[in-house]
């Protein structure tokens, strides 16, 4: 519950925020290295510029890539499990054993690797952490789809002649939304993170537009002059990634206790 | 079991495989190539000049050419020659790497020392006020960005403690106890995550474990909690813990990258990023190859380690 607060208070406010405060790119040189107060929350930045409308925005741009790029891995990953479950076999073996290359690779080392050749934009960002997701997402879905394709009645749909498409559309795919649901949410806070950590390396989204990671990077240079800088981006990340854990924790309770040995080790990888 | 490990390791060939061909295709999706990379900062390359470069670096030859030429070279020890510093990229790597394994070393061995007794203290004390905190906590530290707790560190640390050598790093053989000053504040930032991680896996495992006939029998007999706790359950609860410990290698791999740059520490990770800016194309292949390469060592290290503390595991 109080994940889900956390959540929508985050989202509302990147959705509102930049709408309604000062605008994030309007630079006030006198105004500058402001500490929080009643004019600017959170304080201005090196080029006087609002840092609170500058995290809202972050925070949006954030929120988009990160499910954008979930949504994708979804997409991509769920049709190679129930794939690879429904087949079994060579086609399930071929499918893994693909996959299991992915998992060899640390995963932001493999966004960073590919970010480097590819070059950062919003696209590039939600293709690469979608590529990241989909082989997680593929693992919780085929796990499922093995044990529910030899239930009676898949096999009595199989009886009567209902093509094969039609059985794992609608016979299959509903019985195993549940931990795919409670994945994607915990695939969301990795996402956050990540896209953080590219931003904050430089390989994020590209200025003039704040992403939370760039934010943060950006301060150490004025550590001395604007502590604040440092530290309420970091805070916007670490509440919004609590948020979508604690949903993806109190859906995971509430589907499925035992789906923690899975989830955990499978997913909540950065 | 050493058969069991052997064929282990043989069903790695196909990953490692996948694993540089991975590596060798995403570097060739670099818009242009290499080449014309290399020349970019003298925008006005002739063709000529562009041509010269390609053949010099082997690019004009047939991507699969280039592969296998590459990987067999790779199998030899030699994974090529630096862009930028036209040194060899693996003694380079070897020279880096035990900065990133000191690093990763002290992580782990802090989210063991910290996440495994709060884990066994919140699970023996379940719903207390005590578990309520440490459930928070361990969430938060789960949450909360490395990278961000470093630069926080690196601010407290100039503002409260400004003579605590925070940036750059210190050779053990050297000044052992300004190696371990220099290691201090990073290992902070790097292991949180795993902290956490590590003290849930724990609270979850030992909870389920105490449900267990085994461990009411136990119980029934009249020993004290204690013993029931560290003598019954706790080897079978760690059995998954050691599981997630090995997993979260490859993300501390990850965020050594964030760490090292931010505590400008010469490890694999700083030089990985350097290469990225640098464009040293050839650098950046073979650290991301040799990264997820120790990957999947590790976890095949890990598994074996099962038997050590499950005696029921058997190897076949």
């Amino acid at each position: 519950m109080a994940g889900v607060v956390l959540t929508l208070v985050l989202i509302v406010g990147a959705g509102v925020g930049p709408i309604v405060l000062p605008d994030p790119f309007a630079t006030a040189p006198p105004d500058r290295f402001q500490a929080p107060s009643v004019m600017h929350w959170f304080g201005t930045d090196n080029l006087g510029r609002d840092q609170l409308a500058r995290i809202t925005l972050g925070l949006r741009l954030s929120v988009v890539v990160a499910v954008a790029a979930v949504a994708l891995g979804v997409a991509v990953g769920v049709v190679l499990g129930l794939v690879a479950g429904y087949y079994g076999g060579a086609v399930d073996n071929i499918i893994m054993r693909v996959l299991d290359v992915f998992f060899a690779f640390p995963g932001l080392l493999l966004a960073l690797a590919m970010i480097a050749a590819l070059g950062s934009s919003i696209l590039n960002l939600v293709l690469t952490m979608g590529v990241l997701f989909a082989p997680s997402m593929a693992r919780v879905t085929r796990g499922p789809v093995l044990s529910i394709r030899q239930k009676e009645f898949v096999e009595a749909a199989r009886a009567l002649g209902v093509r094969e498409a039609v059985i794992v559309r609608t016979h299959i795919l509903p019985n195993v939304v549940a931990p795919i649901i409670v994945a994607s949410t915990l695939q969301l806070s990795a996402a956050i993170l990540i896209e953080a950590s590219l931003g904050f390396l430089g390989l994020g989204i590209g200025p003039p537009n704040p992403s939370l990671g760039g934010l943060i990077s950006a301060s150490r240079t004025f550590m001395g002059q604007g502590p604040w800088m440092a530290i309420f981006p970091g805070l916007a990340i670490a509440l919004l990634v609590t948020g979508f854990n604690l949903v993806g924790d109190g859906l995971r309770d509430a589907v499925d206790p035992r789906l923690r040995d899975v989830l955990d080790s499978r997913t909540a990888i950065r | 079991m050493l058969k069991y490990f052997v064929k282990r390791l043989g069903m790695l060939i196909p990953i490692l495989f996948g694993v540089s061909v991975v590596v060798f295709v995403t570097m060739r999706l670099l818009p242009g190539d290499v080449a014309s990379a290399m020349l970019g900062s003298s925008a006005s390359a002739s063709p000529e000049a562009l041509a010269q470069m390609r053949a010099r670096l082997g690019l004009d030859r047939p991507l699969q050419v280039q592969y296998v030429d590459w990987i067999s070279n790779a199998l030899r020890g030699d994974l090529g020659v630096s862009m930028l510093s036209s040194g060899p990229v693996t003694p380079e790597i070897l020279r880096r790497m035990p900065v990133t394994v000191e690093l990763a070393f002290f992580s782990i061995v802090t989210a063991v020392l910290v996440g495994v007794p709060l884990g066994v203290l919140s699970a023996m004390y379940q719903n207390s006020l005590y578990d309520a905190m440490t459930r928070v906590a361990s969430l938060v530290w789960l949450s909360v960005p490395g990278f961000w707790v470093a630069t926080l560190l690196v601010l407290g640390a100039s503002f409260y403690v400004p003579t605590w050598p925070t940036l750059g790093y210190i050779d053990f053989p050297t000044n052992p106890v300004g190696n371990l000053q220099t290691m201090l504040l990073p290992t902070i930032s790097l292991s949180a995550y795993v902290v956490g991680g590590t003290l849930r896996m724990t609270r979850s495992a030992l909870l389920e474990v105490l449900r267990l006939d085994y461990i009411t029998a136990a119980r029934a007999r009249g020993g004290p909690e204690r013993v029931v706790v560290f003598k019954h359950a706790l080897k079978n609860a760690l059995i998954p813990v050691v599981t997630l410990v090995g997993l979260y290698l490859g993300s501390l791999l990850g965020g050594a990258v964030l760490i090292e740059t931010i505590f400008t520490l010469p490890g694999l990770g700083k030089m990985l990023i350097d290469a990225i800016q640098g464009r040293d194309y050839t650098l950046v292949q073979g650290t991301v190859l040799f990264l997820a390469a120790s990957v999947v060592l590790v976890n095949l290290l890990v598994d074996m380690l099962y038997g050590a503390i499950d005696p029921r595991v058997r190897y076949e």
